[in-house]
């Protein structure tokens, strides 16, 4: 299988105040096309770092992330965003929609950003998938933190892209949302074809992916693939 | 998308919104009132003129002159030359200027005639219209004739005033119209005579006058005519317009920053809420452009509403302040829209925000997507030469506008380098502290107030763009303030001093002294007495006047070789010179060369400079002279300005006339004054030129009033602020109210220490209290007349008592304005200000019920005033009133004497003390008689409903259980109202009911048998009121008086005894 992220050897140091603190030590892996991943760990261990340096919201201080073929370190910061905005979902644990506007409209913005004009019907449709059909001109204060992170699910969907990353997605909500918000990425993985990395504490979700890689002070301390597949 | 993301946040934006809208507003309303209020004194100085402008020329114009007039084509012309006139009626003759008129002039303003349709008529029924002042000194009327040449002419009617009469400047002889055909019939005009043609224009709306001046007057000056255009005039009427303009615009101009300030911080604060959602785009993959225009497209929008919803609200304020301050507004706006101020509005709503928005906008340029994870605690770094390239572009904007705002480089540039001067100290300043908190930061302190602290410099504070936002705009608002004080104290230069409006010419050496003391003992004073030498020029710089005129090279001016100079001598300038060249000499001793002054015109007329030579002809004797300066002479100013000035000691035995200047308030002292004089000296010309003052002083009004409303300086005199002020200082020194009144009126200063005094000086010096503000601003020039207000002016004894203190007041050479208040206090506060207005010179008033505060400001204020008929027990001040206690007593002692035991009192319900005099004085009169008072027969009633509750309280008192067998009415009004229904009920008086009225009505005359009354004298008390007005007018800071009159009870026959009718 073709490999759609490949890590090598990353390294990430925050400046804060004097101190230095190394938050990714020689960091190196790989996600097959098509594939679940987590990335599990207690928290502090560098996941969000990692995440943010294989989506390229950041930049490492040394090291390779290859995304869909392209060596980001090679990109410039806009080519980088027409990446994300092609190839890559998010999910983050606080769903980040933009407050000033609706389901629909949220769902859109990164069609709307490719500059497609009638993404509207196709807004509903996926809206509808989620089981927001009649939510669609709600301002995200007016859902549920279940429905703001399906939402979020539909919009991360709304451009196809061939990987999607997901933040602690069940962090901030009731087990019983969860469950749902998860069985829901879990079907669109497998309608679409979408790579998932889910980043979690929570080992359960994580044996339901193929392959789990383990974190700890900025250290991979375990890669494997689980045994549900 | 951009409006998306903007619709939901126009709540948040509110500041933003409100900083365009008040900006844009401030800026279109004041364009354009600046632009109505251009129009107006543009339309005032074309009255002045009567035309857009005018041709003239010395002869008849040449084929060149005579080619424009045509292409321009003139709307009339006239010719005008000095000659003598006569009058067969009285057999006088008289140097006149006569002015032959083709077509209808004026096209502006109004030739203002007595009778009024002459100014229409004398064209077509071929006759003249005569200077009214000329008129009266001959005792001419219309219908008389005037003899011109060898033809004679119907007087039609009199001149009152005439545009384009610039009298005063050019020749001084009294104005002669008449229609331009009979000019050839009187053959005056004779070749070589001298004269003057003018041909006046209407401009159309589009031409632009300057240009026309620019390009038309070296050619005509070169064929020896002159352009003339209503801008020439209105330049000349002063700088002040350009003062206002410059202030209207600096206001405006500030507003507009104000509103950027808004802008800015505003903008940086949604901006710094908003950068989440950036990092959200931004990781979503919009590029760094995208999200950059998605919030710039959103202000731009936001700015474009703001723009046009300022825009209107501007043109809605255009139209509303007028209506709302008509009260304050001494002329009339008319009002127009120009367009260029709103498109400029709608424009500017943009550009402004944008730019002002582009520093936090730019922040969106630099966040990073990583923020969506988290809040990083460093604000993303912006490059310094994209900061610095903003900075400039703004700098840049704010120089260009001002530049076009003000139209002077060097004024824009100051102001704005000043502003960002404080801009940056304010900014170090807040930077500074910031810094210091963090160091010096006080661990030791309680939570709250650590946590406020803290919060001045963690992240995300608002601090500088607070402390930048207030200081920029206190700095701002108080440069409009200062500038008003400095604009107000030019403009008001002019008014300030009394200028001469009449003037004296031909006055001869002999006549000098009397002329003078008769002009003294009416109140009037001198202003100038001069000495006039006329002579012409002999030669100038050893060149022959006649070789001159005959050397075709000669470029000295033509007219410099015939005029007639009217010089003067005096050992020092006036106000309207200065000397640019050489050195002004004071006196020259005999046998010194004779050095004088001469204007700068003449100079380059006559092409000479200091030290050259020239010998003028003083009526046929020579005089050898040296030019010793050069003067610069304001001739705009209204004084009597001279060409050539000798220095003393040459002229005083050469043959010569005096000049001598007064200043008239009114008309009728105006023709007092001439009408004493030409019996007296008959051979005296009076100029009067109040007309040309009056539309100046108009205009410098105008001016004075719309700096201060622009300033939003308080126009309300007569509000209570001052009483706020006397607490303030009060509360400030420590102190109570009453002692600060001590000191402060000076008067019961010793009851207070030297000290203390000295402190509460100095605290109402710094607190700018200044009641006396009042008092001078009636005092800048007195106006001769007088407020009265009373309570009704139809009321038959307000109306009586009016008329006596006009009459009284003539006496004083004082006019009367009046004002009816209906007992109302807030409508007769209303009046007050609108007579001070007028510049009354002080106040008569009947107050009523509720004015006591207003009384007590004036007093404080130095106002003159005289309380009439009524006064306040608790207020010393000047008052003239007649004992009312004693003369109801007297009037139902009357009633008890003829019998009646039974007295019924009609009056008033209200508390002023003349009112609750009469009551307490007509029941003491009834307890002295041991009778009996019965609350029922006393019947009080209002003002605003007099007449019906008079009827019933007379049918409660006359058709009641107890019926009364008498009735004393407080007023002659109440005696009337009750006199109707008395009739009404078919009662007879007095068989039935007996009565006494105080004060008399003409009414009372109808009724039979007469009824009585208490005569209150009102003769006595006019007279007194005005006295001591008049005194208080001299000399505000007299002694309080409280005049008490007695009243007599005149004896009718409604009052007779009961055992008399009986019989
Ligand atoms: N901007 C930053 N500056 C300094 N330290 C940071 C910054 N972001 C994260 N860290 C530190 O890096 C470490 C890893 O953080 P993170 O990747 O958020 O861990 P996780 O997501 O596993 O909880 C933590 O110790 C955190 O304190
Ligand atoms: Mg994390």
């Amino acid at each position: 299988m073709p490999k759609i992220l490949k890590i090598d050897k990353l390294e990430k140091t925050y400046d804060s105040g004097s101190k230095r603190l190394k938050v990714l030590h020689d960091i190196s892996f790989d996600v097959e096309e098509g594939a679940t991943f987590s990335i599990v760990g207690p928290s502090g261990s560098g996941k969000t770092t990692l995440l943010g340096l294989c989506a390229g919201l950041d930049q490492p201080d040394s090291g390779m992330v290859t995304l869909c073929g392209q060596n980001l370190n090679e990109l410039e910061e806009d080519q980088r965003a027409k990446l994300r905005n092609k190839e890559v979902g998010f999910i983050f644990q606080d769903f980040q929609l933009l407050p000033t506007l609706t389901a629909l409209e949220n769902v859109i913005v990164p069609l709307e950003l490719q500059g497609i004009k009638h993404a509207a019907k196709h807004g509903m449709e996926l809206l509808r998938k989620v089981g927001l059909g009649d939510r669609f001109h709600h301002y995200p204060s007016q859902l549920s933190g279940g429905e703001q992170q399906r939402v979020a699910l539909a919009r991360a969907f709304s451009t196809s892209p061939a990987i999607l990353f997901a933040d602690e997605p069940t962090g901030n909500l009731d087990e019983d949302t969860g469950e749902k918000v998860i069985q829901l990425l879990f079907d669109l993985n497998k309608e679409a074809g979408t790579t998932l990395v889910i980043i979690s504490h929570d080992l359960d979700l994580a044996n339901r992916t193929q392959q789990i890689l383990r974190l700890k002070g900025g250290r991979i301390i375990s890669n494997e693939a689980t045994l549900s597949h | 998308m951009a409006w998306r993301d903007g619709r939901a946040s126009v709540s948040r934006l509110l500041l933003f919104m409100a900083s365009i809208i008040l900006g844009i507003a401030a800026v279109v309303s004041i364009q354009l009132f600046s632009e109505n209020l251009k129009q107006n004194i543009q339309r005032q100085s074309k009255n002045l003129m009567g035309a857009d402008f005018i041709i003239d020329s010395r002869q008849l114009p040449n084929e060149r002159v005579q080619a424009i007039i045509d292409s321009l084509g003139a709307g009339a012309y006239e010719v005008n030359f000095s000659s003598m006139a006569a009058f067969p009626k009285s057999g006088a003759a008289k140097l006149v200027q006569v002015r032959g008129m083709e077509g209808n002039f004026p096209f502006y303003g109004r030739l203002e005639t007595e009778p009024v349709a002459a100014a229409d008529e004398y064209q077509a029924q071929g006759g003249a219209l005569v200077d009214a002042t000329l008129l009266l000194q001959y005792k001419l009327e219309a219908g008389d004739s005037i003899k011109l040449g060898i033809i004679t002419l119907p007087i039609v009617g009199a001149i009152n005033s005439m545009p384009g009469q610039s009298g005063f400047s050019s020749s001084v002889a009294p104005t002669v119209l008449i229609p331009f055909r009979f000019i050839a019939q009187t053959q005056l005009l004779q070749l070589g005579s001298r004269k003057e043609y003018q041909y006046f224009f209407r401009a159309s709306d589009d031409m632009n006058l300057d240009l026309l001046e620019e390009e038309l007057d070296p050619i005509l000056d070169a064929e020896d005519a002159d352009l003339d255009t209503h801008t020439t005039t209105s330049r000349q009427i002063g700088n002040s317009y350009e003062n206002l303009g410059k202030f209207l615009n600096l206001a405006a101009f500030i507003a507009l920053l104000l509103g950027c300030i808004g802008i800015a911080s505003s903008v940086h604060i949604y901006i710094k809420e908003k950068l989440k959602d950036v990092a959200v785009l931004k990781c979503l993959g919009a590029s760094r452009k995208q999200a950059f225009l998605i919030y710039l497209i959103q202000i731009a929008l936001m700015g474009l509403i703001g723009g046009i919803v300022g825009t209107a609200l501007g043109i809605g304020l255009q139209y509303a302040l007028p209506k709302l301050l008509q009260e304050f507004l001494p002329f009339e706006v008319e009002i127009s829209t120009a367009p260029q101020p709103i498109i400029m509005g709608l424009l500017l709503g943009v550009f402004m925000s944008v730019l002002f928005a582009l520093l936090p906008l730019l922040g969106t340029w630099y966040v990073s997507p990583l923020e969506v994870l988290r809040v990083s605690e460093k604000p993303a770094v912006q490059s310094r030469k994209t900061r610095l390239f903003t900075f400039g572009t703004i700098f840049l904007f704010v120089l260009l506008f001002s530049i076009w705002i003000f139209k002077d480089v060097v004024f824009a540039l100051a102001f704005v380098l000043g502003t960002f001067v404080t801009f940056a100290i304010l900014a170090g300043i807040s930077a500074l502290f910031i810094k210091a908190i963090r160091k010096y930061f006080p661990a030791s302190w309680g939570f709250t107030a650590r946590t406020s602290l803290l919060n001045l410099f963690r992240p995300n504070n608002q601090t500088m763009v607070l402390v930048l936002a207030i200081g920029l705009g206190t700095f701002l608002i108080s440069t409009l303030y200062f500038t008003k004080d400095i604009l107000l104290a030019k403009t008001s230069l002019d008014t300030g001093s009394k200028n001469a409006n009449i003037i004296l010419v031909d006055v001869q050496p002999d006549q000098r002294d009397a002329v003078a003391a008769s002009i003294t003992p009416s109140g009037l004073e001198v202003i100038d007495n001069l000495s006039i030498v006329t002579m012409r020029m002999h030669s100038i710089k050893g060149q022959l006047a006649n070789d001159i005129r005959k050397d075709t090279t000669s470029t000295v001016s033509e007219w410099v070789l015939n005029h007639e100079f009217r010089t003067t001598f005096r050992d020092s300038l006036i106000a309207s010179e200065t000397i640019i060249d050489g050195k002004w000499v004071e006196e020259v001793r005999p046998g010194e060369p004779v050095t004088i002054s001469i204007s700068e015109s003449l100079a380059e007329n006559a092409h000479v400079e200091v030290g050259d030579p020239i010998v003028f002809n003083v009526q046929g004797v020579l005089m050898e002279t040296i030019v010793g300066s050069i003067r610069k002479v304001d001739w705009a100013r209204l004084q009597l300005n001279f060409m050539v000035v000798f220095p003393e000691g040459v002229l005083e035995k050469a043959p010569q006339f005096h000049i001598l200047t007064t200043y008239v308030p009114d008309d009728t002292r105006s023709a007092a004054l001439q009408q004493d004089l030409v019996r007296k000296f008959p051979n005296v010309t009076v100029f009067d030129l109040r007309q040309i003052y009056t539309v100046i002083e108009d205009i410098l009004q105008k001016i004075s009033w719309v700096i201060n409303f622009m300033a939003f300086q308080d126009f309300d005199f007569v509000d209570m602020k001052k009483k706020t002020s006397l607490k303030d200082i009060a509360d400030k020194v420590g102190v109570s109210v009453a002692t600060v009144s001590y000191v402060l009126s000076d008067d019961k200063k010793h009851k207070v220490s030297t000290e203390m005094a000295e402190k509460i000086l100095k605290v109402a010096k710094e607190i700018d209290y200044n009641p006396n503000q009042i008092a001078k601003s009636l005092k800048s020039g007195k106006s001769y007349s007088i407020g009265l207000v009373v309570a009704d002016i139809s009321n038959p004894f307000f109306a009586n008592m009016a008329r006596i203190i006009e009459d009284e007041a003539s006496k004083y050479q004082y006019t009367l304005l009046f004002c009816s208040s209906d007992e109302n206090a807030a409508k007769s506060k209303k009046q007050l200000k609108f007579l001070m207005g007028r510049q009354v010179d002080g106040f008569i008033m009947v107050p009523t019920e509720g004015m006591e505060d207003q009384i007590e400001y004036m007093k404080d204020g130095n106002v003159p005033f005289v309380l009439l008929d009524r006064y306040f027990p608790n207020i010393s001040c000047n008052s003239v009133s007649i004992d009312n206690y004693a003369a109801a007593h007297k009037a139902v002692s009357r009633l008890i004497q003829t019998g009646n035991e039974k007295i019924g009192i009609v009056a008033y319900s209200n508390s002023l003390i003349h009112m609750r005099d009469r009551v307490r004085g007509s029941l003491a009169a009834l307890e002295e008689a041991n009778l009996p008072i019965n609350e029922k027969w006393v019947k009080e009633v209002s003002f605003s409903n007099t007449e019906e509750e008079v009827k019933n309280g007379i049918d409660e008192i006359l058709l009641g259980e107890k019926p009364v067998s008498s009735i004393f009415f407080a007023t002659c009004t109440l005696a009337i109202f009750g006199l109707k229904r008395i009739a009404h009920l078919g009662l007879k008086v007095p068989d039935d009911v007996a009565v006494v009225s105080f004060d008399q009505s003409v009414a009372f005359d109808f009724y039979y048998p007469p009824i009585s009354y208490i005569h209150q004298p009102l003769n006595e008390m006019g007279k007194q009121a005005v006295k001591l007005l008049m005194e208080l007018i001299e000399e505000p800071k007299k002694k309080e008086q409280k005049v008490f009159l007695n009243a007599d009870l005149v004896i009718k026959g409604s009052c007779q005894a009961k055992i008399a009718s009986e019989n």
